[in-house]
């Protein structure tokens, strides 16, 4: 006789109400414990951790390397980040940070940061930036790297200042240049950003007492953009309170978006002449240093990377960027992303990081691993 | 597991859909911005008058305002500028070791802290 089998129970069985009850007092106990951790500030995220040592600096700018054991790619990537954020967001976090993909692939990689201007800053102009900081960084790393030449990386603002540098110092070792997110047609650019000019605020009414546009009006700016945007962010943080991996990302990400960096008068009075009221790169009409700067001039390798979902600078601002450089070998990458979106996240460290390197690897010679 | 959004956060959603892109077009017109303006030139205005009232009244006492110091700190940074620039043609005009030799001599070393130092950060 068969031994008998014992009844199959249904999938469906009541909920235990225990369990239930247990569930939700251990979720309420993770959000209160969560909440007050971060009202007391003791949860920080870990930010800009990539292992790195200064090689350069001067005034407030400052130039880092980030070891590696393998250091398979020449030419070294340059970071170029923009004047009115911090620089980390490059390196957000282990496993979130371009500067890491990068590395991890072989690249040698250099980033400079601007540091935070004070009032001693606030006569830096934009020669200050693309005629004397950027070609004597480029040059260290040039060196660096075995004088194997630099691939210049910039993003954002970033990347107007590495398009001006590019154009104006044909000369120096650029190999390749990639610019993302960068503005080039003002015309396209929101009010908020473009609303400083001729036709609207007077940008010394912009400046505070030390000469600089304080930190709190760039982030109104970018804020005046989507202004629901905050309340949706606290909305999140409520929502996953009991989410700790959430958490250390939304810490991160919004330490960073609130955390911004006053831009130094001088560059931004010009800034608002050269490009908001003169949309110096569509018109040709720049002149830095006493002396006309042409994108056309630009005839290295160039990658534009562009944002489908950006917000701050939308598509259209960044599109005609194609035509206006000289170069032959000319790339377009519209990607699914936002402007942060490029290079934080699952979709930029899936789809965009890996599209960005590859396109510089494909430009680049692979070498043996040089000592660290 | 997809997380299912709590009533409160989809009546959230619903409203911010709602009101976003209005609000969004409102920050975005001509109007907004003659308002922002007139705001911050009043602002400006207002900081200048403070700033003026007090500096004043240091002076009147023979103390140095924030102005004062700002104004130093901003020469020091020219020197400063002036010297990188210096140092800069040194550099291009005689061979490395000649000019290493005369920064030393001239007290711009090149080990100064505020030029090509190398330090560990991480």
């Amino acid at each position: 006789m068969a031994a008998s089998s014992p009844k199959p129970t249904s999938s469906r069985s009541a909920p235990d109400p225990l369990g239930v009850i247990t569930k939700a007092v251990t979720k309420n106990v993770k959000r209160n414990w969560n909440l007050t951790r971060h009202l007391l500030g003791i949860d920080r995220a870990e930010v800009g951790a990539t292992p790195r040592d200064a090689v350069w600096s001067r005034g407030k700018s400052v130039l880092y390397r980030y070891r590696s054991d393998d250091r398979t790619v020449r030419p070294p990537v340059l970071l170029v980040m923009s004047l009115v954020s911090r620089a980390y967001i490059l390196d957000l976090q282990p496993g979130n940070s371009f500067v890491e993909h990068l590395r991890d692939e072989g690249f040698d990689v250099f980033l400079l940061d601007w540091g935070i201007p004070d009032e001693d800053d606030a006569d830096n102009t934009l020669e200050t930036y693309v005629d004397n900081h950027l070609p004597e960084a480029v040059a260290v790393v040039d060196r660096m790297g075995d004088g194997s030449g630099v691939t210049v990386f910039g993003y954002c603002f970033g990347g107007l200042l590495a398009l001006l540098y590019a154009a104006g110092h044909p000369a120096d070792p650029i190999r390749n240049l990639v610019v993302m997110a960068t503005p080039v047609d003002f015309r396209h650019m929101p009010p908020a950003m473009s609303g400083v000019g001729t036709a609207g605020i007077h940008p010394e009414d912009v400046l505070d007492a030390n000469g600089n546009v304080p930190a709190e009006t760039v982030r109104a700016g970018f804020s005046l953009l989507t202004p629901t945007a905050d309340l949706a962010t606290y909305a999140d943080f409520w929502e996953r309170l009991d989410d700790e991996k959430f958490l250390d990302t939304y810490r991160a990400m919004t330490g960073w978006s609130r955390n911004h960096i006053p831009f130094p008068g001088a560059a931004f009075k010009q800034t608002v002449e050269l490009f908001n009221d003169g949309n110096g790169f569509v018109n040709d009409t720049i002149v830095l240093g006493g002396r006309r700067v042409h994108l056309s001039d630009i005839e290295v390798p160039f990658l534009n990377v562009l944002a489908e979902r950006d917000h701050i600078v939308p598509a259209p601002a960044t599109l005609p960027l194609a035509d206006l450089v000289g170069s032959e070998d000319v790339t377009e990458l519209a990607l699914p992303a936002g402007h942060v979106g490029l290079i934080v996240g699952n979709g930029g460290r899936t789809r965009c990081m890996p599209a960005m390197s590859g396109w510089m690897k494909e430009r680049s010679d692979v070498v043996e691993p040089a000592d660290g | 597991m997809a997380r299912t959004a709590p009533t409160w956060r989809k009546l959230f959603d619903s409203w911010e859909k709602a009101v976003a892109p209005g609000l969004e077009d409102l920050t975005a017109s001509s109007e907004f911005r003659d308002v922002m303006a007139l705001v911050t030139r009043w602002n400006a205005a207002m900081a200048k008058q403070t700033e003026q009232a007090s500096r004043r009244w240091l002076h009147l006492w023979n103390l140095p305002a924030a102005s004062d110091v700002r104004r130093l700190r901003r020469q020091i940074s020219e020197l400063d500028d002036e010297v990188a620039a210096l140092r800069k043609a040194l550099r291009s005009a005689v061979d490395a070791d000649t000019a290493d030799r005369l920064l030393r001599l001239t007290a711009l070393d090149v080990d100064s802290p505020s030029d090509g130092f190398v330090r560990s950060s991480n």
